[in-house]
């Protein structure tokens, strides 16, 4: 029998019954005013859709009533002073991770589209194939240096467009990396609950503003991307 | 439960995915592996998020990398 770990609460009771993985009830692993939600677990959990959907389900419900930082899906320990050791060892940074989250929800956004407008390089570089296997190797690695430079360029664009509609309703936002490996872009937002309408007011604004962009947006999800102290860093 | 608020319920699941799998406080490093493996989530991981992406990539025409030529120059 094992303990499958949820988030950390601020609180060492639950006001309501959350069933959690195998329809385990969750309760509270409580360590003075924090505790671990947490249920009983007869066997592993694999990573299918359905369990990581339960996972989220219990920290929303959970977020209902309390402040809930989220752990990473699968986390499971095998005794209940495993947990209480943890969060006496991190109580001073969980204290700032659930004041920062308190009341406030994530929502994600994916930004595809940002080479509209964008012609390839590739008619250039045909145009300078060589006929040496070294000059081509040479030509083919340049041409996706060049080509991720481009895309790197074109989220840095996007998101400077983006960041004013966001400064109002989110309290803090978290981009992606924009390394170019992808055409799309990706942000993190931490939004108050009643800030939520304005939120989703300015997404539809930047979709009515910026055509060419397709945005899309999920949420409110548990506060996963503002857990740690680079998130805190990116508070504004 | 949470919505999609603009599209459809396969890009929220990939929200949900990149988020906890991905990101998340992580209690104990050994105690996730005592679960399922490092292995098996980050395998999983890859295949979900994979599709995605490419599903994206085709969607939006983006210019691909082409597979770069071996060391001697043939493909």
């Amino acid at each position: 029998m094992m303990l499958y770990v949820y988030g950390v609460v601020d609180s060492p009771q639950f006001s309501a019954a959350v069933s959690g993985h195998e329809g385990a009830i969750v309760f509270p692993v409580a360590c003075g005013d924090l505790a671990a939600a947490a249920s009983k677990l007869s066997g592993a959990v694999e990573p299918e859709v359905q369990h990581v959907w339960r996972h989220e389900r219990v920290l929303e419900l959970l977020m209902q009533e309390h402040a809930v930082l989220p752990l990473r899906f699968g986390t499971c320990v095998s005794d209940v002073d495993t947990v209480c050791g943890e969060l006496q060892r991190r109580r001073p940074a969980l204290l700032e991770g659930l004041a920062r989250v308190r009341g406030r929800a994530e929502f994600a956004l994916r930004v595809a589209g940002i080479m509209a407008g964008h012609s390839s390089v590739a008619s250039s570089d045909d145009r300078a194939s060589s006929p040496l296997p070294g000059t081509r190797y040479l030509q083919a690695k340049a041409k996706i240096f060049h080509e991720r430079a481009l895309v790197q360029a074109a989220a840095r664009r996007v998101r400077d467009t983006l960041q004013p509609y966001l400064d109002g309703p989110a309290v803090a936002a978290v981009w992606g990396p924009g390394d170019g490996a992808s055409a799309e872009l990706t942000a993190s937002c931490l939004v108050d609950r009643d800030n939520i309408p304005q939120f989703i007011h300015a997404v539809e604004e930047v979709r009515r503003n910026h055509r060419a962009l397709d945005v899309t947006c999920s949420g409110p999800w548990a506060p996963y991307s503002f857990v740690s102290m680079r998130a805190a860093e990116a508070e504004r | 439960m949470s919505i999609a608020v603009g599209h459809e319920r396969d890009v929220a699941i990939a929200d949900l995915l990149d988020r906890a799998l991905n990101k998340g406080i992580v209690l104990c490093g050994e105690a996730t592996i005592s679960l399922a493996g490092v292995d098996l989530i980050y395998v999983g991981l890859k295949v979900l998020v994979a599709s995605y992406e490419t599903a994206s990539r085709i969607r939006n025409k983006q210019p691909s990398a082409a597979p770069l030529p071996d060391e001697r120059g043939t493909q």
